[in-house]
């Protein structure tokens, strides 16, 4: 019932284009997130379905039905915002029943579906407080049971839980998981913040310049990451990027090569890629013993330590000095990795590390598309040329 | 609770004292325009201004005065005479300075003040002036109506008579019956009148009423007007009578000449001064249905302009006549192409021969004088013939002196002049101060506020009555 | 030394001496680090007070003496049966000013203009100010000149605005009636301030036309301040424009409402200028109000025990409109 479709869609403004050509398709009953950073357009994507913004190019269909010109309140969704939006003049009930009297429902029905929303959301008995008399937990939870009441085919959310402190926040996420393990309605939920899209949704769709990157589950866009700004924009803390050239023999930079035969990727020598691999595949070279197919080791110096407690980041040096382009990342000398909390390391000190070579995804630089997500082309064998073909920086 | 707290709490309760105050008061001043009775102030400001757009009365040309309301301090030492007046615009100044000059020509040794308080027709002056006799600070002298107008002052007893200081025989034989009265309404004198404008005139553009082919003077009395008015709109575009009804004080001097048309100074003079109108009250009804039926004739924004917009009309031909004070006459004299007896004229008005209504500016003597001798000086001036002889050709009046020499009068105001000195009678104006007390001044005023808006003749009577009455 | 570092100094050992009190007293118990504190504190108000003095004592002096002290000789004037150019009798104060006031039908008919103003005006300039800010909010072109341009009129003085629109509504030449004519609606013209059927709506339109461009920069704040999720969580909810606006949005806007009808209501009081500058101090029954009829006792007919009273019949008038707008905002710790 609740499937949503957008096609072609496109929103412009004076002067610049806030969503282009957009393809999205929902399922009913899917929980999508729409992440992106901010200014990307997933707001306006989101205002497009529920009818606060008008499309300039394309169609929108909520349930099978086209709705592109339709206004919001003709168009099956309720809505939850970041501000939460009670109004304030209205006590809970009223603020909870506002959309049913505006539709004219009898009493009764009113009266048993606000019950049976402020049972969902756990706020029984808190019909008749005032909005500035509640805490922020429990006003979103009024916003969301004046979503539900209405018993919409689509819920839109905001970033809804964006204004609550941290702690609260991860409570909300798990409060709202369960609502949609027991409405079973198609729930579309802007955020910014990828923890909450990746624990919360059946999919993520990840937007960037009013374009969709890549909608997948959130592993898929996790492991498979469809381009460079998927793979950067997922994760915490992000991918670590190496620009360089491919070789007769694989990969080269200035600081480090990685063998492969290009031929079994689709690539060849003289080809711009981009190397990532994320701080949770990079080992010290002693440990790295224990992994399948480890890469040469890459000698570096650490930089920064960050002691996080389940796990210590560090910061590592290529070279001598420290050369960060904020632009650029992968015009970086730095790698990001991640270590057990019981490594023994300190500040400037020369430390060797290897990649494993099943989790390094290789990005055409131009496009910023991915080209491989491993580099492990066929089973055992090759992984283990690889490794002795050991290279050295230079 | 802790120290800090406590120590905190208090502050702001202080503090929140303050503002209570602080708030508290500006309403008090927003809510209290005019500052309550016994304040003086607030009537300066209230005064200033408006008679540049209402012209609210006007013994002046165009009071265009926009001051607020002068301050009401000074005083100065013995010696100086301090002169408090409202004559700011353009000639009336004029005059006055010349008459001022010609003082300190005579008496060198005299300083003199000279401290305007403008507003229209005094509006400001009376406030002012009133503070400071109240203060017991009165100036040397003031300009003030005479008459009636003086009733307050008289009866607080606050002027000095000036009967063997100033108004000498001589002098005495040289004014008219009518200003005389007014400088004496308690059969002392206290008041030298300076001036006389006319107020039963009727001016009339002359090729107009040559289109209609109506003879103004051929027209015997106030109801006449009427058929000569129904010709005149018959034969031109011209409205038949330029008027103002936007603030009473015009229609109060029409009803007033209508009255003396129709009945005679005496009936007049008896109605203001029994204090009971209903011995008159056919008469007062009959004028007031006579200006009931004028209002037909009136230019048709008359309520929503002043009475030198509706004089106007009559210099551009929109209108045939207006009922006017002959300051009307000043504007006609600063129009270039717009002369006497060729263009503009002025009759008696209808059933008013033989009666020159007078409008009068006089100075007085205030008690506890500040210079007792300057201000006799000063009065004795202002009724000498070289004094009006200086002061009323630029003021565009006539002196209340007949043995003033009429040379530096143009033809008009000599005509005026000549019909002054053979004038059987020269009733005092309601309108204009000289006939009733202030107080009984306003509340007619009232009642015409009410007349001009529903032109209801027994409404306007019963309004009059009780005003005259004093109720 | 200079005076404050005196006051300063004296306080500060003044606090000293506090201080060792305490200290004595701290011997003697839990009992007294109560009174300790409150002794304390006591005297720690009394510093505050006095170093704060010179900045509020003066100003509480001036609107004490100039205000209140204005007011309370005011009020007792209208006691007296003061007339005249004599001074007032203080010895036998009675109420027959405001007796007479009961029995005086001009008094009438003021107070009841004045109310019909008061109401008339605040709620049209009111209706007007708030139609304007909701338009000026849909982020219009040249929003801030035609905020600037609507605010303009409040700028200009009681007397600038009487006479442009006593040309306005000038008969013949008049604006208003002009654009009638034009319109072929010549049956609609009107003599609009000479005709008492008109008089009080055309000064009416013309003092909202002054004052609906500051209830619309009021509106406009609170309208601004107003989250637009307010007008999407209405409109997903399925409000019209019009129920959006009438259920969601005027509602929260009771703040501004109030503060700008209190400061309506008190210029409404004060409507006296423009009045005069009309039609002098004779406005006519139609639209005579209570400021012009004071005027007139006071002035022009020196009965000012009479025009006292009036001036305290305003005063109470402005009090109760302003008095529970200061009492709410004492509540509510807004004060």
């Amino acid at each position: 019932m609740g499937d949503v479709k957008l096609e072609n869609v496109t929103k412009r403004y004076e002067d610049v284009t806030a969503v282009d050509n957009m393809n999205i398709q929902i399922h009913d009953g899917e929980f999508v997130c729409l992440v992106g950073p901010s200014g990307c357009g997933k707001s306006t994507t989101m205002e497009m379905v529920a009818g606060l913004t008008m499309p300039t190019e394309g169609t929108v269909h909520i349930a099978g039905r086209e709705v592109t010109n339709l206004p919001p309140k003709d168009r099956g969704v309720a809505m939850v915002f970041q501000n939460i939006a009670l109004f304030p003049h209205m006590d809970v009930y009223d603020n909870i029943s506002f959309g049913l009297r505006l539709r004219n429902f009898e009493k009764d029905e009113i009266d048993r579906r606000v019950d049976k929303a402020a049972e969902v959301v756990q706020l029984e008995g808190m019909l008749d407080r005032m909005p500035d008399e509640m805490s922020g937990g429990q006003r979103q939870r009024v916003a969301i049971a004046r979503a539900i009441v209405r018993q919409p085919d689509v819920f839109l959310m905001d970033e809804p839980l964006a204004n609550l402190d941290a702690k609260l926040r991860v409570h909300m996420r798990t409060e709202l998981q369960r609502l949609h393990k027991d409405l079973e309605t198609t729930v579309i939920y802007v955020t910014h913040d990828q923890a909450e899209a990746m624990t919360m949704s059946d999919r993520i769709a990840i937007i960037d310049g009013g374009q969709l990157q890549q909608i997948d589950p959130p592993l898929e866009c996790y492991n498979q990451p469809a381009n460079l700004f998927v793979a950067g924009f997922i994760g915490s803390p992000s991918m670590n990027f190496v620009e360089g050239e491919v070789t007769e023999n694989g990969f080269t930079s200035e600081y480090m090569d990685v063998e492969f035969d290009p031929s079994n990727y689709g690539v060849s020598a003289g080809d711009k890629v981009t190397l990532g691999v994320r701080p949770e595949d990079i080992y010290p070279a002693e440990s790295g013993r224990s992994i399948s197919s480890p890469t040469g080791e890459i000698r570096t110096k650490t930089d920064v330590i960050e002691p996080m407690g389940d796990e210590i980041f560090i910061y590592l040096l290529l070279s001598e000095e420290v050369e960060t382009d904020l632009e650029d990342p992968a015009a970086s000398n730095q790698l990001l990795i991640s270590v057990p909390p019981d490594s023994d390391v300190e500040e400037d000190q020369d430390m060797s590390v290897v990649l494993d070579r099943n989790k390094i995804h290789l990005f055409d630089t131009e496009s910023g598309q991915a080209i491989e997500h491993s580099l492990v082309a066929s089973p055992a064998a090759s992984g283990a040329s690889g490794t002795s073909g050991a290279e050295s920086d230079d | 609770m802790t120290d800090d707290n406590q120590r905190d709490a208090t502050r702001r309760s202080v503090l929140k004292g303050a503002s209570a105050v602080g708030t508290a008061g500006l309403v008090g001043l927003a809510g209290c325009t005019g500052g309550g009775g016994g304040e003086g102030g607030d009537g300066g400001s209230g005064g200033n201004g408006g008679s540049g757009g209402n012209g609210s009365e006007g013994t002046s040309g165009g009071d265009n005065a926009s001051d607020s309301g002068g301050s009401g301090g000074g005083g100065g030492g013995s010696g100086e005479l301090e002169l408090v007046h409202w004559w700011t615009a353009g000639g009336e100044q004029e005059a006055l300075n010349a008459l001022i000059e010609g003082f300190e020509e005579k008496y060198p040794d005299v300083a003199v003040n000279n401290n305007p308080a403008p507003g229209g027709a005094g509006s400001a002056l009376d406030a002012v002036i009133k503070n400071r006799v109240l203060n017991e600070n009165p100036p040397s002298s003031f300009q003030i109506w005479p008459g009636e107008a003086l009733r307050p002052y008289l009866d607080s007893d606050v002027l000095d008579d000036i009967g063997d200081s100033v108004w000498t025989s001589e002098m005495q034989d040289a004014y008219l019956q009518g200003p005389k009265d007014a400088a004496a309404p308690n059969d002392t004198f206290v008041a030298v009148p300076l001036n006389i404008h006319r107020l039963n005139n009727l001016f009339y553009n002359t090729s107009v009423m040559e289109e209609a082919g109506v003879d103004p003077s051929s027209i015997s009395d106030p109801k006449a007007l009427l058929d000569a008015m129904a010709t005149i709109e018959e034969n031109t575009d011209a409205a038949g009578m330029a008027q103002q009804t936007q603030s009473p004080w015009s229609t109060v001097q029409l009803w007033e000449t209508v009255f003396i048309g129709e009945q005679d100074t005496e009936t007049f003079k008896s109605m203001v001064e029994s204090g009971d109108a209903s011995a008159n009250e056919d008469a007062i009804k009959s004028a007031l249905t006579t200006v009931k039926d004028y209002k037909e004739y009136f230019n048709q924004d008359a309520g929503s302009i002043s009475w030198d917009q509706a004089n106007s009309k009559v210099i551009n031909g929109e209108a045939a006549m207006i009922h006017q004070g002959d300051w009307a006459a000043g504007q006609y004299r600063a129009q270039d192409g717009f002369e006497y007896e060729q263009d503009w004229n002025m009759v008696a008005y209808p059933g008013t021969e033989g009666v020159y209504s007078i409008v009068m500016d006089s100075f007085v003597m205030p008690s506890n004088n500040p210079s007792p001798e300057a201000t006799k000086k000063w009065l004795q001036y202002a009724g000498s013939v070289e004094g009006q002889q200086k002061f009323n050709p630029i003021k565009g009046s006539i002196p209340p002196r007949t043995d003033v020499p009429t040379d530096p009068f143009g033809p008009f105001l000599q005509s005026q002049i000549e019909e002054f000195k053979n004038s059987d009678t020269q009733p005092p104006t309601i309108a204009h101060g000289t006939a009733v007390p202030p107080e009984v001044k306003t509340s007619i005023e009232e009642a015409f506020s009410g007349f001009i808006e529903n032109w209801n003749v027994d409404r306007a009577y019963s309004g009059i009555a009780d005003a005259i009455s004093g109720n | 030394m200079n005076p404050m570092d005196l006051v300063s100094r004296l306080v500060r050992s003044a606090d000293d001496e506090a201080h060792e009190d305490a200290d004595v007293r701290t011997d003697g118990g839990t009992a007294t680090s109560e009174r300790q504190g409150s002794g304390r504190g006591f005297l720690a108000s009394n510093r505050n007070l006095v170093e704060s003095l010179p900045f509020w004592l003066p100003p509480a002096l001036l609107v004490g003496l100039f205000v209140y002290g204005a007011i309370g000789w005011n009020v007792l004037i209208s006691l007296t049966d003061w007339e005249g150019l004599g001074s007032p009798e203080y010895g036998s104060l009675d109420l027959s000013m405001y007796a007479q006031l009961l029995g005086d039908d001009t008094f009438i008919i003021a107070f009841r203009n004045t109310l019909v103003l008061l109401i008339a005006f605040t709620v049209v300039s009111l209706a007007v100010g708030l139609v304007v800010a909701i338009l000026v909010d849909q982020r219009i072109r040249f929003e801030n000149t035609f905020r600037t341009v609507y605010l303009l009129p409040m700028s200009l003085s009681f007397v600038v605005t009487a006479i442009f629109w006593s040309w306005m509504y000038n008969f013949e030449i008049g604006m208003i009636n002009q654009l009638l004519r034009l319109a072929g609606l010549d049956f609609l013209t009107q003599q609009w301030i000479s005709d008492p059927q008109w008089k009080m709506a055309a000064i009416i339109f013309a003092l909202m036309w002054q004052f609906s461009g500051y209830c619309m920069v009021v509106y406009l704040a609170g309208l601004r301040a107003i989250p637009t999720e307010q007008y999407e969580a209405a409109r997903t909810d399925g409000a019209s424009t019009l129920r959006m606006y009438w259920r969601i949005i005027v509602p929260q806007l009771r703040a501004s409402t109030t503060s700008a009808a209190v400061v309506l209501m008190v210029f409404a009081l004060k409507a006296f200028d423009f009045l005069y500058v009309l039609f002098g101090d004779t406005p006519g029954p139609s639209v005579d109000i209570l400021s012009v009829m004071m005027f007139r006792e006071a002035f022009s007919t020196t009965n000012w025990a009479y025009g006292s009273a009036i001036a305290t019949v305003l005063f109470l008038m402005a009090l109760s409109v302003i008095g529970p707008y200061l009492l709410t905002q004492y509540r509510r710790g807004d004060l």
